[in-house]
């Protein structure tokens, strides 16, 4: 039993993270129609940059809030030289290759600055696991859902009860509507992205603790952050999130199955997902959701 | 009921997309040899049933009958059983010539590679043979529709199904489509048109039906529709 | 084919026959390198470019043809004369067998599922130890010898890498102006126009699939029996993002255009290699990753038509497979 809530508890804290990426790719969806291939360097680079700040000497507070600022602009960035000039000029296959482009650079960029060997970032609350009914939680992973917790709790707050948010799921929902009512999709792209690149980037804060940040960690947390937004329909954050936390559920009880395959499970999960949607040419382009 | 075999037979058709209700309980019935117009205010569905009958899109509920069969589950079966249409966006290729749509339309037909003469002829007879080489992006707006028009009769059909064939054409372009129409009747072939130019439908159909809010609300010969309650009532939005 | 493709390949196949006699070792090695990857570039051009499908995974049918190619040779001991085709085979079932379900999706979909499909391929290379070594790959790969005497086993590997490429290069060709071509060519335009004039357009899309997986895996193959080292690493997301970016350098737009962009990529990256060091000194493959990345960016927002595209707007629409005039719809266009 106490084996079983271990995994749980892995399992919640891996699909926290998860969760955080999925909810970055559908915002950036709904409101763009782009696939993001660069949200999982958001995480990269939350991790990177407080990594570097906090060993050299900053304290950790200061370096997660300049980490996350530091990937927001890189967001910002992303928009406003790669996708503005793209949208609604190029195809599917353009856009992804696109971000794909962004975020091989990104990863270059980071290789040339951070090099290839893994930083150390130390616990938040450095101590001993704690004790959950027999099974033996690390501490750091208690911060990760708490973050996570509250991140979305604020984001749902953004969405729901203020004019940006509802700008954004007005984009989302209805382009043609949106722009009638004043909505710039521009400004809406942007301000997607920027948020994204902050999510994503507390979520790589919180998780260097545990798993060690390196330049190339971006690129699968971003695809299995993917396969979470495709579990939840690509079409709701609601749903983002609850699909990176089952994929983070699905991995960890499948680490003692087999933990080198487990990587693969994400995609064969993906893969049955995608398929088992009625997804016929003559259903048309699928449809912006709402966030 | 009318004796004479319906080419096409839409029975108790609904057609929902999420909650949205596209296609209510409608019965359609196009005769051989027929042209049907298919008219109603914006919105009411013309284009889903089009789809629907079309092999394009499935009922929610009911049945679509082609040539007193089920339609096939995929579209391509439909087209080589003698059905085919345009396309209200215009569904040209814009990577290859006049020349070769058509050309791949008579190869779709399943018998392999076929001469460009085989195709010649058929752009001739929508006035393109001299643009045979052009592709359709260096064609004018009119001479586009033609040439969809053209790739869809290169398939020798037995019903031909027309999503808004005059939008966007000049009026001796419509007349000259209107002509083109009439004529489809004498070489046997059976049409069904969706059309917003209330006058160039009514001066072809034999029948019109009229669909509002995906419901059929009338189904009249054509100097009827003018003067019909229903119908005006459902153009000018009158509850 | 036309008169003026004819002609191209014969020459190409001249130039290449005698390259020997005054290339360099480094400068043959690099027609080699064109050569295998271009085989497999072709290949995308063919189902990106002509069918307007995406495949993010094809290191999956290039690894899955070297590997089987390699294993059935140090294995089994089989000639590498056979294991070479065996290579291209197993690729071609796996793609015939994967490519059924996946194509059904489009898009982003078709896109992340080949994506997934081609990091699942590579999940498997490390895994099953027993198989393939793992992570530290196996060697000793024997090499096809010609029965010419030719001075050096480059030379070896030139005349049968282009042997093979020169044979893609022909068939693919011929292929682009034919029925099927056309027929591929609509579906690309309009999937749903082509399949009302009665294509089946999924059985269509298949077989574009698997010849491009053949070539892939032909390719992987006579890398194979080229390097005679295999492991996992190479053939991962990061390698058909390279053969991506060989397809749309080269213009997307025409077979020629495969070749052109293979060349391309393989002289930018080995000029990349040896010149950065020097250049900055300490730097190496980071930068070439950066720049690999803005340049992909930068390709895909400027140039949609690739290099290829450049040159065919000045010699009309001879060898394109869209029209060159940049009026012309390009596959990385919305639409």
């Amino acid at each position: 039993m106490s084996d079983l809530l271990q995994y749980a508890a892995t399992g919640i804290a891996l699909g926290s993270i998860y969760a955080l990426v999925a909810l970055g790719f559908v915002t950036v969806f709904a409101v763009t129609g782009a696939i993001n291939f660069a949200q999982g360097e958001f995480v990269m680079l939350g991790a990177m940059i407080a990594a570097q700040l906090v060993h050299a000497g900053m304290p950790l507070p200061l370096a997660a809030v300049l980490a996350v600022a530091g990937a927001a602009l890189a967001g910002a960035a992303l928009h406003e030289l790669g996708l503005r000039p793209a949208l609604g000029r190029l195809s599917p296959l353009g856009l992804i290759m696109i971000t794909i482009g962004a975020a091989t650079a990104i990863r270059g960029m980071a290789l040339i600055a951070w090099g290839t060997d893994p930083f150390t970032v130390p616990a938040f609350t450095p101590g001993p696991s704690l004790d959950l009914a027999g099974a033996a939680v690390n501490r750091q992973t208690v911060w990760i859902v708490a973050t996570t917790a509250i991140v979305l709790a604020l984001v749902w707050f953004l969405f729901q009860r203020t004019a940006t948010g509802r700008a954004l799921r007005a984009c989302a929902a209805d382009l043609v509507a949106a722009r009638l009512v004043g909505v710039d999709p521009r400004r809406m792209g942007l301000v997607s992205l920027t948020l994204s690149g902050a999510v994503g980037a507390i979520g790589g804060v919180v998780l260097a603790p545990i798993t060690f940040a390196s330049y190339d960690m971006g690129l699968m947390l971003g695809l299995k952050g993917f396969v979470g937004a495709v579990i939840g329909g690509l079409a709701s954050a609601p749903g983002a999130v609850a699909g990176g936390l089952l994929l983070g559920l699905l991995e960890a009880f499948a680490t003692p199955i087999s933990s080198g395959y487990k990587d693969a499970l994400a995609f064969v999960v993906l893969i049955a997902v995608m398929l088992l949607r009625p997804g016929g040419i003559f259903r048309g382009s699928f449809a912006r959701g709402r966030i | 009921m009318p004796a004479e075999p319906a080419v096409v037979e839409a029975r108790g058709v609904w057609r929902e997309f999420g909650g949205v209700v596209a296609l209510r309980d409608v019965d359609l019935a196009v005769r051989e040899g027929e042209i049907v117009a298919l008219i109603g205010p914006n919105g009411a569905g013309k284009t889903t049933l089009l789809n629907v009958l079309s092999c394009v899109l499935p009922p929610t509920r009911g049945q679509v009958l082609f040539r007193g069969r089920p339609l096939p589950g995929r579209p391509h079966r439909a087209a080589r059983a003698g059905l085919t249409r345009t396309f209200q966006d215009l569904q040209l290729f814009g990577s290859l010539s006049a020349l070769d749509n058509v050309l791949v339309a008579r190869e779709a037909r399943g018998k392999g590679a076929v001469p460009r003469g085989d195709a010649d002829r058929f752009l001739e007879t929508v006035g393109l043979a001299r643009r045979a080489r052009d592709h359709p992006d260096a064609l004018p707006f009119g001479q586009r529709r033609l040439l969809e028009l053209a790739r869809a009769l290169a398939t020798e059909p037995m019903l031909l199904l027309l999503d808004e064939p005059a939008a966007g054409l000049s009026t001796p372009e419509r007349t000259a489509l209107a002509e083109r129409l009439c004529g489809l009747r004498d070489v046997g072939v059976t049409v069904l048109l969706v059309e917003h130019d209330l006058e160039l439908a009514l001066g072809v159909a034999d029948r019109v039906v009229v669909l509002d809010q995906g419901v059929k609300i009338a189904d009249l010969p054509p100097d009827a529709v003018r003067g019909d309650e229903r119908v005006i009532a459902a153009y000018l939005g009158v509850a | 084919m036309t008169r003026g493709d004819v002609t191209a390949v014969g020459v190409l196949a001249a130039l290449i026959a005698l390259a020997p006699l005054v290339a360099s070792g480094y400068q043959l090695s690099i027609l080699i390198s064109t050569g295998l990857y271009g085989i497999a570039t072709i290949g995308l051009v063919l189902l990106v470019g002509l069918a307007r499908q995406v495949s993010l995974g094809h290191a999956a049918f290039f690894g899955l043809g070297a590997y089987v190619s390699g294993l059935l040779a140090t294995r089994a001991g089989i000639s590498p004369w056979l294991t070479i085709p065996a290579g291209a085979l197993a690729a071609m079932a796996v793609a015939y067998v994967v490519g059924r379900p996946v194509l059904r999706l489009h898009g982003h979909y078709l896109a992340m599922a080949t994506l997934g499909l081609g990091i699942v391929f590579q999940v498997v290379l490390n895994e099953w130890v027993d198989l393939t070594r793992g992570p530290s790959g196996f060697g000793s790969i024997p090499t096809a010898t010609l029965p010419l005497p030719i001075a050096g086993g480059e030379t070896a590997s030139l005349y049968l890498v282009w042997l093979a490429a020169l044979a893609v290069l022909a068939l693919s060709l011929w292929l682009v102006r034919s029925s099927p071509g056309r027929a591929l060519r609509a579906i690309g335009d309009s999937e749903v126009a082509s399949e009302l004039l009665g294509l089946h357009t999924a059985d269509w899309k298949l077989r574009v699939f698997t010849l491009s997986g053949a070539y892939a895996g032909l390719a992987g193959a006579l890398y194979a029996n080229y390097v005679t080292f295999l492991s996992p690493q190479p053939f991962g997301f990061i390698f058909s993002l390279e053969l991506l970016v060989m397809a749309v350098v080269g213009g997307l737009a025409s077979v020629w255009g495969g070749m052109v962009g293979a060349f391309t990529l393989v002289v930018l990256t080995e000029t990349l290699r040896r010149s950065l060091p020097e250049w900055l000194p300490g730097s190496s493959g980071e930068l070439e990753l950066v720049l690999f990345g803005v340049a992909l960016a930068a390709m895909v927002l400027l140039r949609p038509t690739g290099l290829v595209g450049l040159a065919a707007a000045g010699l009309g629409r001879a060898r394109s497979l869209r029209a060159a005039p940049a009026t012309a719809e390009e596959p990385l266009h919305a639409g």
